[in-house]
């Protein structure tokens, strides 16, 4: 047994392929290690900011004997076909098999494959594994034309202690030859080759001041960030999970030595708000921050630097706070300046100069059109008159920042300086917070707004924008979706489901569609339903998705407390690998473990979303999916309820104007518990609580078996024949008031 | 060891790069907006012939102007520019040693190679590569050009853009351009600070605007012209002069934002029709180098027309 090192070192891959990359080319060795007949014992991946690596242990030797029955062409087959199946296998008719198949029979070859040494093969899977790496954008280097996210430097190729002999076409008649020799850190390291093997990769390379384990560098920064927090007398603050977590794998992704290094933010810049520091530290610096007394920002960062300085990171921290000096000098003016102009951008002037889209006017006209939607989903939650005048003044401001400076240069804090500089006029601190909450939810790990000023003026500026796209025609296709319109969508059924809103979705997209009726030509009622369907896709696929639906998802849902994460995967894997990726090439490597509602339940319950009932629709098929047995009971019972009534039916019942003979019904106990069973229905309906509805349909069910099994429905009694049917009619009509049993699979 | 002047900074990367075999070409006599726009790197990256070259670009942005009162920002700076064409296996390596021939210690200096891809709507061009980042300041941007006026760069070059007025700063540790030593004796200050407010007023209040709505005009007009009479170079040029007169009516603001993409396509229709034509004469330039040559080429522009 023989272990394998693989090493691609590159020039600087960007952090956010890194991750992506490790395991996608530690899965693609393996898969063709396999291919190839193979077996090893484990895989360990490794990367840096310059290495793609992995080492694989247990491998054989040699290759084991592999035997192919390969399939020919019939005997009844021409001459012709035959001589290419045995040119293409190499034999003489009398070397094939003839053998029965269920089409006739057939020729077969039995090709005794021989086993090769694995370091003879070891280069067309190193070299399958590299080309096949998907990078979410790739370019070419000097004449060559293969494809990597960065130039390569070298591949280190290594079995047990042999180099493997092969190479890595680049095209144009270049080549990349491996080698056993790697390089160290680009500043700390000598500079010298450095000859490994895959028992001494991992040491060798920390001797020249490269942590290849992407694990230990993080676990190295996470644990000196805990310590100087400690040190300072800080605390992390609470988004640190999510916001300081993607900083922490962006900065373990830049770096191969990290040295954790503490700077000071200068005293007269702690007055800017808390969000502007934060984003000037962290996403224009790459700096954690932390915070001290309660929620406070403390007036210190730390950096991560990629070296081990020769004055002990003097210059680098200098280096560091002088250009955070300069970034927040910047800042300060613009605040400044924004502070002293408040009241002229409230006027929304400077606003009719921006082009929201060319055919959808300003960023101007659409704040008029938020003001009118935002009523109407106000008004239609039942919103007091003063609340509603509340929304509507939100509405008004919640884009005047957008002329502000400080949002020019930092387009991210849109919102956010709306609701500073309103605070800081004196506004109303719920309307300030609508100015930063309508934008919400900014993404799929990012909260749904839940204010009563902020969630109509949310909903508003989303149903404007979904619906000015869908009058002009500009819809997402595929892939493409430039105006982000699926996002849109879910934002606007996430606040709706999230704050358990009895609005009707639609009769808000009908406003929104009115106001641009002055302006653009569009058939309302095509465009509404086109709509309508397209908010129902993006909810059913949702539900469904086995990849973006995970199971706090549900809770969420059910609880109403915390984010509905189903757009999270989604976005992740947005982030790291962008569209082109073929992710659906590698459904093995995404070990979702969560699963959709199934398809047809969701189909059953979610037929429109032109009531105020979408919140209930969800829940309902989600109690389905976690009930699979009770409603694969209560369709059996209504399929043979439906059975009966439709042959009736066909026979020539008329199931309408039937009404129920109560006395017929009473004459037999199995009927009318059947008939009272039904009567819970509407009850349970009510409740929200998925559970009685399914206990509901449970107890339906038992009743409705008891009385097939002790009824005859056909009888030559007409009126009791009419009754049962009735009675059937009816409880197939109550279980399809629930869901449409019809689509639902058995 | 003292720091280096500003101008000396100049020198030594000249000196560097002349010894790797670079060009050293002056300034283009035009206003533009980045060292990218001289036609040595957007013109010359196009075609399988190699190529290197280094030069300093002074820069226009008429909207960074800030009357001199802005410690980083200017609405004229430098660029020091090297082109690299083929993009050679060490680029990386010569580009870091350029750093310490200006005396930065990069064993002292945190030195970064973030992603940062670069493209560039006018020229119709993009390319992947890094800003270079030392102790959390961008030096410089490092790009492998993809694509030049839409078409693929086959090959690709390496372009390196030093920020020179950074760079110098963080050489010298001085907190405001102004202050940089520009030699011993004049400081960055002494040389242009008087300009900068002129440029600056000028350029946000005094332009006439009517007269450069003209202006433009006529620059794409007379580019269109030279273009028809197959003569690359001038119709760059007069393209460029489209594009700074656009850049300054984009300071005075008297252009709306949809008028701003109309204004920006048709500087890149021009620039794009450039490279078209660049790439279509190659083929009768190669080998522009004696009288008889000389004469072929202008037989072959005459044909042309």
């Amino acid at each position: 047994m023989t272990e394998l090192l693989v090493e691609i070192l590159t020039e600087e891959i960007p952090a956010r392929f890194q991750e992506q990359a490790e395991k996608y080319f530690s899965y693609l060795v393996t898969k063709e290690l396999k291919e190839h007949g193979l077996s090893y014992d484990k895989i360990t991946p490794y990367s840096t900011p310059r290495r793609l690596a992995v080492i694989v242990t247990g491998l054989p030797t040699i290759q084991p004997d592999k035997v192919e029955d390969r399939k020919g062409p019939s005997i009844d087959a021409p001459e012709q076909a035959l001589n290419g199946f045995l040119k293409s296998v190499g034999l003489q008719k009398d070397d094939l098999e003839i053998r029965d198949t269920p089409k006739g029979q057939a020729y077969f070859a039995v090709i005794h494959h021989k086993a090769q040494p694995t370091i003879d093969i070891l280069p067309n899977i190193i070299n399958t594994a590299i080309k096949n790496i998907p990078w979410g954008k790739s370019m070419r280097f000097a004449d060559e034309t293969f494809r990597f996210a960065r130039p390569l430097q070298r591949i280190v190729a290594v079995f047990g202690t042999d180099i493997v002999q092969g190479a890595l076409d680049l095209g144009n008649g270049k080549s990349l030859s491996y080698t056993n020799k790697t390089l160290g850190h680009r500043f700390m390291g000598n500079g010298e080759d450095i000859s490994v093997c895959p028992k001494t990769y991992e040491s060798k390379l920390k001797d020249s001041y490269v942590i290849v384990d992407w694990e230990k560098r993080r676990g190295h920064i996470s644990e000196k960030l805990q310590k100087i927090a400690k040190d300072l007398n800080c605390d992390f603050f609470s988004d640190y999970n999510f916001f300081n977590y993607k900083l922490l794998k962006e900065v373990v992704g830049l770096v191969e030595y990290p040295v954790v290094l503490v700077g000071k933010i200068p005293e007269k810049y702690m007055t800017l708000p808390k969000d502007v520091l934060i984003t000037s530290l962290r996403e224009h610096q790459k700096f954690f921050v932390f915070k001290q007394d309660g929620d406070t920002l403390a007036p210190y960062f730390a950096t991560v630097a990629n070296i081990d300085a020769t004055d002990g990171g003097d210059a680098v921290i200098k280096g560091n706070e002088k250009v955070l000096n300069a970034r927040l000098a910047d800042s300060m003016f613009f605040y400044n300046n924004d502070v002293k102009n408040w009241n002229t951008y409230t006027q929304n002037k400077g606003l009719e100069k921006i082009v929201f889209h060319e055919k959808l006017g300003t960023v101007a006209d659409k704040i008029n059109r938020i003001e009118t939607i935002a009523k109407t989903v106000a008004q239609n939650l039942e919103y007091e008159e003063d609340l509603i005048t509340m929304v509507k003044e939100c509405a008004k401001m919640c884009k005047s920042d957008l002329v502000s400076d400080m949002v020019f240069e930092f387009p991210e804090l849109q919102g956010t300086m709306g609701k500073y500089y309103a605070l800081n006029a004196g506004v109303y601190q719920y309307i300030a917070q609508g100015i930063e909450d309508h934008y919400k939810p900014r993404g799929a790990s990012d909260g749904v707004p839940e204010e009563d000023i902020s969630t109509p003026v949310a909903i508003a500026d989303k149903m404007d924008t979904l619906c000015g796209f869908w009058a002009v025609g500009i819809k997402p296709t595929g892939s493409k979706d430039p105006y982000a319109l699926r996002r849109c969508a879910l934002g606007i059924l996430r606040i709706v489901l999230e704050n358990n809103l009895k609005l009707n979705i639609m009769d808000i997209a009908h406003t929104a569609l009115q106001s641009y009726t002055e302006t653009l030509a569009f058939d309302r009622d095509t465009v509404l339903a086109d709509l309508e369907i397209f908010l129902r896709e993006r909810l059913k696929h949702t539900l469904i998705s086995k990849d973006i639906f995970s199971a706090s998802f549900r809770e969420a849902i059910i609880r109403k407390q915390t984010p509905i994460l189903g757009e999270l995967r989604e976005e992740v894997d947005k982030d790291t690998i962008e569209e082109n990726t073929p992710r659906h090439k590698f459904p093995e490597l995404y070990g979702y473990h969560t699963q959709g509602i199934r398809h047809d339940y969701v189909a059953s319950v979610i037929k429109t979303l032109d009531d105020t009932r979408t919140f209930y629709k969800v829940t309902l098929a989600l109690a389905m999916q976690e009930h699979t047995d009770s409603v694969s009971t209560a369709k059996a019972g209504y399929d043979r309820a439906n059975g009966i009534v439709q042959n009736a039916i066909q026979d020539g019942w008329n199931p309408q104007n039937q009404n129920i003979d109560t006395t017929t019904l009473n004459q037999n106990r199995f009927a009318k518990a059947l008939y009272d069973s039904i009567q819970n229905i509407e009850n349970a309906q009510t409740n929200v609580r998925h559970k009685i509805i399914i206990d509901t349909l449970t107890l339906i069910n038992d009743s409705l078996n008891d009385f097939f099994d002790n009824v005859m429905v056909n009888t030559d009694d007409t009126t009791l024949r009419n009754t049962y049917l009735t009675l059937l009619h009816m409880v197939t009509e109550r279980f399809k008031d629930i869901a449409d049993f019809d689509i639902i699979e058995k | 060891m003292t720091p280096c002047t500003f101008q000396d900074m100049i020198l030594r990367l000249h000196t560097y790069w002349a010894n790797e075999g670079c060009v050293i070409l002056q300034p283009y006599d035009m206003q533009v907006g980045a060292g990218t726009f001289h036609w040595a790197t957007t013109l010359r990256c196009l075609g399988g012939d190699d190529w290197k070259c280094a030069y300093v670009q002074p820069c226009r942005r008429p909207t960074d102007g800030r009357y001199g009162q802005n410690p980083n920002r200017l609405q004229h700076y430098y660029q020091y520019q090297v082109m690299l064409k083929p993009s050679p296996r060490e680029s990386q390596d010569l580009y870091l040693a350029s750093l310490q021939s200006i005396g930065i210690d990069v064993k002292k200096h945190d030195i970064r190679f973030v992603e940062d891809d670069w493209e560039s709507p006018t020229l119709g061009a993009s390319g992947l590569g890094w800003e270079v980042w030392i102790d959390g300041m961008e030096a410089s941007q490092f790009t492998y050009f993809q694509q030049m006026g839409g078409y693929d760069c086959e090959p690709v070059s390496t372009e390196l853009t030093y920020g020179l007025e950074r760079l110098a700063m963080f050489v010298q540790d001085v907190d405001t351009v102004y202050d940089l030593k520009f030699n011993h004796t004049m400081s960055y200050g002494d040389v242009y600070r008087r300009a900068e407010i002129e440029h600056s007023t000028y350029n946000f209040e005094v332009a006439n605007t009517d007269m450069l709505l003209q202006h433009f005009k006529d620059a794409e007009n007379e580019s269109a012209r030279a273009l028809e009479r197959n003569l690359t170079h001038p119709a760059y040029e007069h393209c460029l002069n489209a594009s700074h007169i656009f850049n300054v009516l984009d300071a005075r603001g008297v252009i709306s934002p949809t008028e701003r993409e109309s204004y920006i396509a048709r500087v890149r229709d021009l620039a794009k029709a450039c490279c078209t034509q660049y790439i279509e004469n190659l083929a009768h330039t190669a080998d522009v180098c004696d009288d008889t040559s000389v004469e072929q080429y202008r037989n072959h522009l005459q044909k042309k027309t």
